[in-house]
């Protein structure tokens, strides 16, 4: 076998967990480059509305003509930002990019469960990332219907310039994604149900694994609808089914032939995904949180078995609130009572998780390194994020907040910045073990403050442009009186997401320095209990020369009498004392 | 002489392993398919639901798809020769071609009644059921056209149970969602 022959099995068509996982972390941190330059131009926009970009302008005719923002780019932007980050940039790095990497290490596995569907997995969700940008390049653009795709923008291809071509290519993307965080969801399910290393019993394996197991599950559970949906929009754009078309619909002057159908239809399907999906997100970065706290705080986490049930609970009750996104949509009162009732519920859930979070720092010993400064920063972000969600699932207070900024703010201080942080979080916590180097501390320390300070800022005062009545995908707040006082916020807000934008690059450089030159860490440099520390870093095809055997929980830190402060899970009870 | 097959527990591991992975995945296809019945129930409430006349022919399909069930699990039952494990998979195979022919016939009856895909809401959902159903059942016949080779060549003896068992899996299931799909454009 030649050379470059071997080559590409490795690190290109691997079935290796490691490598894709890795692959999927390269490929999501690049989609945030082009969904984080989608965002610089909106918030140019919200800024200076108006104002001309000539160098834009240039660089693109069609959206920028002699350099002003036209309405329907702008909605093109809001749209492939939302899709690329949560789809292509934050299920790809933190679900199926960590996941890959960390869920079969942390129990003791081999590989997958299914390696050829892991690789598979990966090289369809490429298939769709590429689709979703090749679609700014179509007649028309890039879809421009909102990330959660209302008919009839979405069922109308002559409804606006993204409704066309952009539209079918967004269904595409989506489809692809769809089977590809499938594939990926099946095998960590399967993987840590049949392949945990002798000894480890669910309830010993570490929060981050529960987090990811069940969250694949419910991404299973929660995408299948959204096809469903998917597939009938299909047939409403193309071959004139009425599922989600009502009768009477004039579009560009011509009444359009379809007939009695219900635009509600789509919101309720779209839902029923999209809020799991959401948690499908957090929950892994919870659970990456939750991990972290006692590694840099040197005690035991706090309350595990209720953190496990809340998660369990969580992901129950996620799938019954999703009406709380449809407040305002005409459902009668009652069902609007029973979707403010389950949304209050799942809050408790969320808080204990919370609190157990908080208690995993009482009276401890914190070390403040950057992994855990971004651990420390998820509370933050998931509290204020949380306390909002609180007015949001109120359906009376909601009539007023729905499409305002408050919306924005709240969303991403949660699917934007709990998600992001816990993304920092791993990478600055696996990176030694993926490359076999450290990061910069001083570089990671920088980087932190320059993402969580100005992230805070920027969504923070959101939401009190959204309580000023600003509503959201609108492209300019210029003609309305009442907003003219929200402007100079605007222009804060933009700066300070530029500033964000530019502490990005912080990472970046640490990311590439740190990879060619940074220093060899050894084997356990966080002096860490779980299984991943135990083999070499990066780990060897197939992880462990031996499989290990598991004697005890994942937070055996500062026994008792023990020299170490730290117990590994391979130790066995007859050296160390067993605590849970 | 009996040729007694060894139980070989890393082969039972993997295809344990396949199990858990095939089964978690009709459960989505369980969710796709109550994604379909909730949007045709909401959608069946407007005022311009016109039921469709079943072609009768469907039933006729029915009872092919459920014979093809029924020959899958004559040729994989323990006691079956090879040869008749064979045959019998050959006639899944060939019943599952014939049902194929019975939708096809029954969707071009409908058509020439003047019933097609945009005509009402019904008939939309009609042609989408039917279709979703096929495209997984035409996936399906590939494993179980798999199957059929891998019997008649008798590789990897060890494993074929367990293939056969799974192929079954998909197939009773895919068989019982037609079923539903049927009761439900008839009764619902
Ligand atoms: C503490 C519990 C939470 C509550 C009570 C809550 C409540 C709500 C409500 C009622 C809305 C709808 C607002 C409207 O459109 O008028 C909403 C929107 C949203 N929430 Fe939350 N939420 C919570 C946590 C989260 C978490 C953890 C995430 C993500 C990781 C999240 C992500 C979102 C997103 C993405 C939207 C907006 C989607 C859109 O319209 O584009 N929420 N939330
Ligand atoms: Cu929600």
């Amino acid at each position: 076998m030649s050379h470059s022959d071997s080559f590409i099995r490795k690190y290109i068509f691997s079935t290796d967990h490691k490598i894709i996982g890795i692959q999927y972390i390269l490929t999501g941190l690049a989609m945030a480059l082009v969904g984080g330059t989608l965002a610089g131009l909106i918030r140019l926009q919200l800024g200076w509305p108006g104002l001309q970009w000539p160098l834009l302008g240039k660089l693109m005719p069609v959206g920028m003509p002699s350099g002003v923002m036209t309405p329907e780019f702008y909605m093109a932007l809001v749209t492939m930002h939302g899709t690329i980050m949560v789809f292509f940039f934050m299920s790809f790095v933190l679900v199926s990019g960590f996941g890959n990497y960390v869920v079969p290490l942390q129990i003791g596995a081999r590989d997958m469960a299914f390696p050829l569907l892991n690789m598979l997995s990966y090289w369809i969700g490429l298939l769709g990332a590429i689709v979703i940008l090749l679609s700014f390049f179509v007649q028309g653009g890039a879809a421009a219907a909102g990330w959660t795709a209302y008919p009839p923008l979405s069922a109308v291809a002559s409804a606006m310039p993204g409704s066309a071509l952009g539209q079918t290519l967004w269904l595409l993307a989506m489809a692809l994604f769809i089977a590809s965080f499938t594939m990926s969801g099946l095998n960590i399910v399967a993987t840590v149900l049949s392949l945990r290393a002798p000894g480890m019993s669910m309830m010993r394996m570490p929060l981050t694994v529960w987090s990811y197991f069940i969250s694949a599950i419910m991404g299973l559970l929660a995408f299948p609808p959204l096809t469903a949906a998917a597939i009938m929009l299909l047939f409403d754009r193309h071959f004139d089914t009425s599922f989600f078309l009502p009768s009477g619909l004039i579009v560009a002057g011509k009444l359009l032939p379809n007939h009695g159908g219900s635009p509600l239809l789509w919101q309720h399907l779209f839902w029923f995904l999209g809020h799991p999906e959401v948690y499908v997100l957090i929950l892994p970065a919870l659970g990456i949180a939750l991990d972290m706290l006692p590694v840099f705080s040197r005690k035991p986490v706090f309350g595990y078995r209720l953190s496990v049930y809340c998660l369990m609970i969580v992901a129950v009750l996620s799938m019954i609130v999703w009406g709380h996104h449809m407040f305002v949509s005409g459902m009668s009162p009652f069902s609007g009572e029973y979707f403010s009732i389950s949304t209050m519920l799942i809050t408790v859930p969320m808080t204990i998780i919370g609190v157990n979070m908080l208690g995993s720092l009482w009276g401890a010993r914190i070390t403040l390194a950057t992994p855990m400064l971004f651990a420390l920063g998820i509370i933050a972000l998931f509290g204020v994020g949380g306390f909002g969600g609180l007015f949001l699932g109120n359906a009376t207070a909601d009539m007023q907040l729905h499409d305002t900024y408050f919306v924005v703010g709240h969303f991403h201080l949660m699917i934007g910045g709990v998600t992001l942080l816990g993304t920092f979080a791993g990478i600055y916590y696996w990176f030694p073990k993926m490359f076999g180097r450290q990061m910069s501390e001083a570089l990671g320390k920088a980087h932190f403050w320059l993402t969580f300070l100005p992230f805070f800022t920027v969504f923070f005062m959101q939401h009190f442009v959204g309580l000023q009545g600003a509503p959201r995908r609108y492209y300019a707040f210029t003609t309305y009186e009442y907003l003219n006082r929200t402007h100079g916020q605007n222009v804060v807000i933009s700066l300070v997401a530029f500033l964000l934008m530019a502490g990005q690059l912080v990472f970046a450089l640490n990311f590439i320095w740190s990879l060619v030159a940074g220093r060899a860490s050894e084997r356990n440099p966080w002096h860490a209990t779980t299984l991943e520390w135990e083999t070499s870093s990066p780990p060897p095809h197939g992880n462990f020369v031996e499989i290990p055997t598991v004697h005890r929980w994942a937070y055996e830190y500062s026994v008792a009498g023990e020299a170490l402060d730290y117990t590994p899970q391979t130790v066995p009870a007859r050296q160390v004392a067993v605590t849970a | 002489m009996s040729v007694a097959i060894v139980f070989d527990r890393e082969v039972a591991e993997r295809w344990h392993l396949r199990e858990v992975g095939v089964w978690m995945f009709l459960g989505t296809v369980v969710m796709l398919f109550a994604a379909f019945t909730s949007a045709y129930v909401v959608r069946k409430s407007g005022a311009d639901w016109v039921p469709v006349h079943l072609p009768p022919l469907l039933w006729l399909n029915s009872v092919v798809l459920l014979a093809s069930s029924l020959t899958l699990e004559l040729g994989r039952r323990p006691g079956a020769t090879a040869r008749a494990a064979s045959t019998a998979i050959a006639a899944t195979c060939g019943l599952a071609l014939l049902f194929f022919a019975g939708q096809v016939q029954a969707w071009s009856t409908l058509a020439r009644t003047g019933v097609y895909l945009p005509t009402n809401p019904a008939s939309s959902f009609f042609y989408i059921l039917t279709g979703v159903h096929g495209a997984h059942l035409i996936v399906a016949f590939g494993f179980l056209a798999y199957l059929f080779v891998r019997t008649v060549r008798r590789t990897d003896v060890a494993g074929w149970p367990y293939l056969a068992g799974l192929v079954s899996t998909v197939w009773h299931f895919l068989t019982a969602v037609w079923i539903y799909l049927l009761l439900m454009l008839r009764l619902a």
